[in-house]
This record gives structure tokens, sequence and C-alpha cells, in this order.
């Protein structure tokens, strides 16, 4: 039994292999992923929040959600109930009052994707600054729509 | 009827098994994404894995349906859903809120939680009898 075990690894092995090579953008072998956003935030002792539980937050409207794209990115769609905090523009509007947050509220911040920074780098910037209670949404809006997600777009 | 019922279980077992490798063989990267939230390998084995382990279920599918190779189909189909029912054991312990991914890769459709580790366990078990069962005396 224990050879053919190994005759079934064998197989699957070469048929991955196989396939992976004649794929449109095979997978490498070895992936980048310690520079990974979500291992980013992770060594930085942020939280990062699933997608059921985003999806929960929203439905419940308790935590504010901000999202960390430009803002032209902002208005052709966004997940309902976000507001708009550019990462580049965080500091001058939330300096200018056009923001107010309490530091311990609960804040989501999200940008366009997975492979996105400006959510973690919002998330740290809000950490930095003493907001205490911040949470990442990696996935960004692209995971937001994949799981069937409303999107809101400013008109 | 009780004499087919082994077969039917193999049968059912390799079709389930075969749905549920489908999805992640065609999109690795999404799989590959899974695998790392469990944040369990090692980043040099995350790709590995998910390219080689759809492969294997759907192979250990098939073999189920051949008598001779049945037990080995069955041993590493029992294999892999105790590794991603401690996978998701150990996730839940943590408090880590991700997706199973373990029949569909569209986010939120399948988040871990105890009722996935209670219906991997009922699959363990019914593996490992449809594995090992006797074949019926012919008359």
């Amino acid at each position: 039994m224990l050879v053919r075990a190994s005759v079934l690894l064998l197989l699957a092995a070469s048929g991955s292999t196989a396939l992976n090579l004649v794929r449109h953008t095979p997978l490498p072998l070895r992936g980048e992923w310690s520079r990974h956003v979500e291992n980013k935030a992770l060594h930085n002792g942020l939280k990062l929040l699933g997608i059921s539980a985003l999806q929960q937050a929203v439905k419940s409207g308790a935590p504010h959600l901000l999202d960390a794209r430009p803002a032209a990115a902002f208005r052709a769609g966004h997940i309902p109930g976000a507001r708009s905090l550019p990462f580049d523009l965080a500091a001058d509007l939330l300096a200018s009052m056009q923001i107010e947050l309490a530091r311990n509220q609960p804040l989501i911040t999200y940008c366009a994707r997975n492979d996105c920074d400006e959510g973690l780098e919002l998330a740290l910037f809000l950490r930095h600054i003493g907001f205490t209670n911040v949470q990442l949404f990696a996935g960004g809006l692209a995971e937001w729509r994949a799981a069937g997600g409303a999107v809101e777009v400013e008109r | 009827m009780k004499t087919r019922l082994p077969w039917i279980i193999r049968l059912l077992l390799a079709a389930l098994f075969i749905c549920a490798g489908l999805p992640k063989l065609i999109a690795p990267q999404e799989f590959a994404l899974i695998v790392f939230r469990y944040h369990l390998l090692p980043d040099s084995l995350i790709n590995v894995a998910a390219l080689l382990l759809p492969w294997l279920e759907i192979v250990a599918a098939l073999a189920l349906l051949l008598p001779a190779w049945r037990r080995a189909g069955a041993l590493w189909l029992a294999g892999l859903l105790g590794l991603a029912t401690a996978a998701i054991a150990i996730s839940l312990a943590r408090g880590l809120d991700i997706d199973c991914g373990c029949f569909t890769l569209t986010p939120g459709h399948s988040p871990i939680s105890l009722w996935l580790i209670a219906r991997n366990l009922t699959l363990i078990a019914l593996t490992v009898w449809a594995g090992w069962s006797k074949p019926a005396p012919t008359p």
C-alpha cells in the first residue's frame, strides 16, 4: 500500500509540475510571501480583519471603514459606508479636521486588493498618531467584490 | 443494496474530492493565498503546497475507484483531511478570521468553524471505512 501511495504522490507531483509549466502565468515554486502586505501587517502587530467579519461589520454599520485609495478611485466605487481617507493626504485631512474620529473608535482600513500597501500604511499611520483600535482588511475592494459585496459609487 | 454500499460511498467520496480539488487546480494563485493565510507553512512551501495538494486530492479520489489502489487513495485522502482539520483547529484557536478553502475559493463563502471540523472528521471516518471495508463475498 505504501508503494502505491508513493506512486500516487509521484503522479500528483508530475501532473502539477507539467500543468504549471504550460500555464499562461505559472505560479513560481517559491513565492515572495514574506513581502506580502498581510505578513507586514502581522509583523507590525496590526490585527487583520477577514472578509466574513467585514461583512458583519458593514451590515451592523458600527466601525469606521476608511478607504486609503486616491479620492478618484473612491468615487468610482467603494465598500458601502466607507469614508475616503487617501493615505498620502491622511495627515492633512485629519489635521484640518475635515475628518473627525475618536481615538478609541474601531477603525478598518483597506485599499484596492491584497497587493496594495496604502491600507497597511494608513493603518500604521493612524496607530502611530494615537488611534488604538485599528484593523486592516487586507483583501481590499477586490476581495469584497469577489465575495459578492455591493459597491457604492459617488455621483 | 448492502453489498453495493461501499462502492456507492467510494463513488460519492471520489466525486466530492474531485469537486474540491478542481477549483484549486484551476486557480493556484488564489489557493496559495488561502494556504498562506493559515500561517502554518514556511514561505518556501506555500506555493509548492498550493500546486501539489489539488492534484493529490484528485489523483487519490480517482484511485479510490480502482480496487487495487483504493487503500492508497483512501490513505492520502484521510491524511489530507486530517491535515486540513488540524490546520482549521489551530487557526480557530489562534482566533484567525480566514476562509477554509476546502470546496470553494470564493472569499467569505466558507469561513473556518467548528462545524467544518465536525464535517471533516465525519469524512475521515467515511474515507477510512470506504478504503478498508472488505468486498462482499461472491455467491
